[in-house]
C-alpha cells in the first residue's frame, strides 16, 4: 500500500516545520515554502512500518500547543548532540533523524510550494547546481 | 586475492585524480595537511565520465549518478552479465531460503504473490542487511550464533570549516583527495575531504530554527573534512520474525578515542587553512554496512566458510559484504566484487 500522510498529519509537518525553519528575514517560513504536494513522493520508498509510525508522531503534533513541539525537537536535538545509550536518547535520535530529515529535504529542495512566489531557499543560500547528462 | 582484484579492475574504468582535477575544498585540505606535514594523497575512482569539463557538478551523484559514471556493479558488471544470459526479476522480496542436498528453494514475494525459485546453488548478495535478514528469516539464527553479529560501518563525522571566501564544495568534481598518512592508519582512521547537498549539511547542523539558516546561509563558505572511523565490529543485526530489522551498533571506548584522534587532526587543518569558525558536528553515520553472516572456520564463530558456503550447507553460499570478518578501515566495494569474482571462480571449476 501507498505511504500517504492524512491531512492531520501534515498538519503535525507544517507545525514542526515551524520549529526547524521558521521566517527570518529573507528566508521564508516552512508554511510558506514547503511543496507539501510532493511528500507523499518523498515518503514513497519509506516501509510501511517506519511511515507509520511516523504519521503518528505527526498526528500527535497537529494537536499539541507549538511550545511543546519546541521542546520535543529540543529534546530530539539534545540527544543527538549528547549520544548516550538506552531506548529513550535512541528513540529521540530516531525522530530527530526522522523530522530534520523530512523538514529540510522538503524546505531546501527544488519541490516548493507552487503557490509561493518568494526567493526559494535553495536561492537565499545561493546554491545552483549544473547537472550535465550524457 | 592478487588475480581477482586484477580481474576486477580491469573489468572498470578506474580514474586517479590529478593537481588540475582539485577545487578549493580540496586545496584547503592539503594546504592544511601540507601545513602540519600530514601525508595525503589524490584518490583513484571507479568513475568513466563525471563532465566536469562540460561543467557537470558531482554532488548531484550522491543521489545516485545520472550520468552512469559511477562504476558501480549495475553499470560495470550487470549489464554486461545481462549480455551473457544473466536475467534480472525485479521488485521480488526474498524472504525465506531452503536448500537441500541438491538444490536450493527461494521463496519470495513477488507484487504481493508468493513465488518460488530452485537452484542447484544459490548465492545471497543482499549485503550486510539484506543477506542476514533472509538469513534469519530462514532461521538460521537458531543454527548458526553468530548471524547477525559482528556489524561494523565506519562510523562517519563531518566537520565544517568557514571561510571568508567562497569555497563551493559543491562545484565540479566532487572529492579528489584524502589523507594517505601512515599515522592516521595507525592511529585507526583516515580523512576524506567531502562535502554533500544542502539537506545533508542541514543535518550535520544541531541548531535548529534562525541559528540554522544562518548557517546555512554560509553553505557557500564552507570546507568539509570527514572522519571516518576504523571500527570495532560490536554491532548486531536483530530481526524480527516480520522481517524488520533493528541496529544496536554502539560507539565502542576505541572507536571514540580514534574519533577524537580524527577530530584533533581535522581542527589542526581547519585553523591551518584558516578557517575562522569550525562546526564540530556530533551527528555521525555509516555508509560502509559489514558483517551479520561472517566468513570463519567453524559455524560456532562464523556463518559462512572460507568458500562462501553457508556453515552446514552446500547448495547456500554468501558472496557480499556481510561475510566481512572486521571493518578494513577502506572503502569495501572494490573488495566486495573481488569477493563475487573469486566465488565465481570457484563455482565455474
Amino acid at each position: 500500500m501507498a505511504n500517504l500522510f492524512s491531512t492531520r498529519a501534515t498538519k503535525g509537518l507544517l507545525k514542526v516545520g515551524e520549529v526547524y525553519c521558521p521566517k527570518n528575514g529573507e528566508f521564508p517560513s516552512f508554511r510558506e515554502a514547503a511543496g507539501t504536494a510532493y511528500l507523499n513522493k518523498i515518503v514513497t520508498n519509506v516501509p510501511e512500518d517506519d511511515f507509520g509510525l511516523l504519521s503518528i508522531v505527526l498526528t500527535i503534533f497537529s494537536f499539541l500547543p507549538g511550545s511543546i513541539v519546541h521542546w520535543i525537537v529540543k529534546a530530539c536535538a539534545n540527544a543527538q548532540n549528547n549520544p548516550s545509550d538506552g531506548v529513550i536518547p535512541s528513540t529521540l535520535r530516531l525522530l530527530n533523524l526522522g523530522l530534520k530529515g523530512l523538514c529540510y529535504a522538503v524546505y531546501y529542495s527544488e519541490f516548493t510550494n507552487p503557490n509561493y512566489t518568494g526567493r526559494k531557499p535553495l536561492d537565499i543560500i545561493d546554491y545552483h547546481v549544473n547537472r550535465v547528462t550524457n | 586475492m592478487d588475480p581477482h582484484y586484477t580481474q576486477v579492475e580491469s573489468d572498470m574504468v578506474l580514474h586517479t585524480f590529478v593537481k588540475e582535477e582539485m577545487r578549493p575544498n580540496g586545496k584547503l585540505f592539503t594546504a592544511g595537511c601540507d601545513k602540519h606535514g600530514y601525508k595525503w594523497g589524490f584518490l583513484r575512482r571507479g568513475q568513466s565520465d563525471c563532465g566536469a569539463d562540460q561543467g557537470n557538478d558531482c554532488v548531484g551523484c550522491l543521489g545516485g549518478c545520472f550520468r552512469d559514471s559511477k562504476q558501480s556493479s549495475l553499470v560495470a558488471f550487470i549489464q554486461k552479465a545481462e549480455k551473457e544470459g544473466l536475467e534480472i526479476i525485479a521488485e521480488t522480496e526474498v524472504h525465506k531460503v531452503e536448500p537441500n542436498k541438491d538444490t536450493c528453494k527461494v521463496h519470495a514475494f513477488q507484487k504481493g504473490k508468493q513465488v518460488t525459485f530452485e537452484g542447484k546453488k544459490v548465492i545471497l548478495a543482499g549485503g550486510a542487511f539484506g543477506s542476514t535478514r533472509m538469513m534469519t528469516m530462514s532461521g538460521y539464527k537458531s543454527k548458526l550464533p553468530m548471524l547477525g553479529k559482528k556489524f561494523a560501518s565506519h562510523p562517519q563525522f563531518m566537520w565544517l570549516g568557514f571561510q571568508n571566501e567562497p569555497v563551493d564544495a559543491h562545484k565540479g568534481m566532487f572529492q579528489s583527495v584524502a589523507s594517505k598518512d601512515p599515522n592516521f592508519r595507525a592511529q585507526g582512521f583516515k580523512l576524506e575531504n567531502v562535502f554533500a547537498s544542502p539537506i545533508s549539511i542541514g543535518m550535520l547542523i544541531n541548531e535548529t530554527g534562525a541559528k540554522h539558516q544562518e548557517y546555512l546561509k554560509k553553505y557557500r563558505y564552507m570546507q568539509c573534512i570527514e572522519v571516518a572511523v576504523r571500527d570495532e565490529n560490536v554491532g548486531e543485526i536483530q530481526c524480527d520474525n516480520k522481517g524488520k530489522l533493528t541496529i544496536v551498533k554502539p560507539l565502542t571506548d576505541q572507536d571514540k578515542t580514534r574519533r577524537n584522534k580524527g577530530f584533533e587532526a581535522i581542527e589542526n587543518i581547519m585553523t591551518a587553512a584558516g578557517a575562522y569558525e569550525i562546526y564540530k558536528s556530533q551527528f555521525y553515520f555509516g555508509l560502509h554496512l559489514m558483517g551479520g553472516c561472517v566468513m570463519g572456520t567453524d559455524g560456532a564463530n562464523s556463518v559462512v566458510n572460507p568458500e562462501f558456503q553457508v556453515h552446514g550447507e552446500k547448495t547456500l553460499y554468501i558472496a557480499d559484504s556481510s561475510i566481512y570478518p572486521n571493518a578494513p578501515g577502506i572503502n569495501p566495494g572494490l573488495t566486495i566484487k573481488s569477493l563475487g569474482h573469486k566465488l565465481a571462480m570457484e563455482l565455474l571449476k
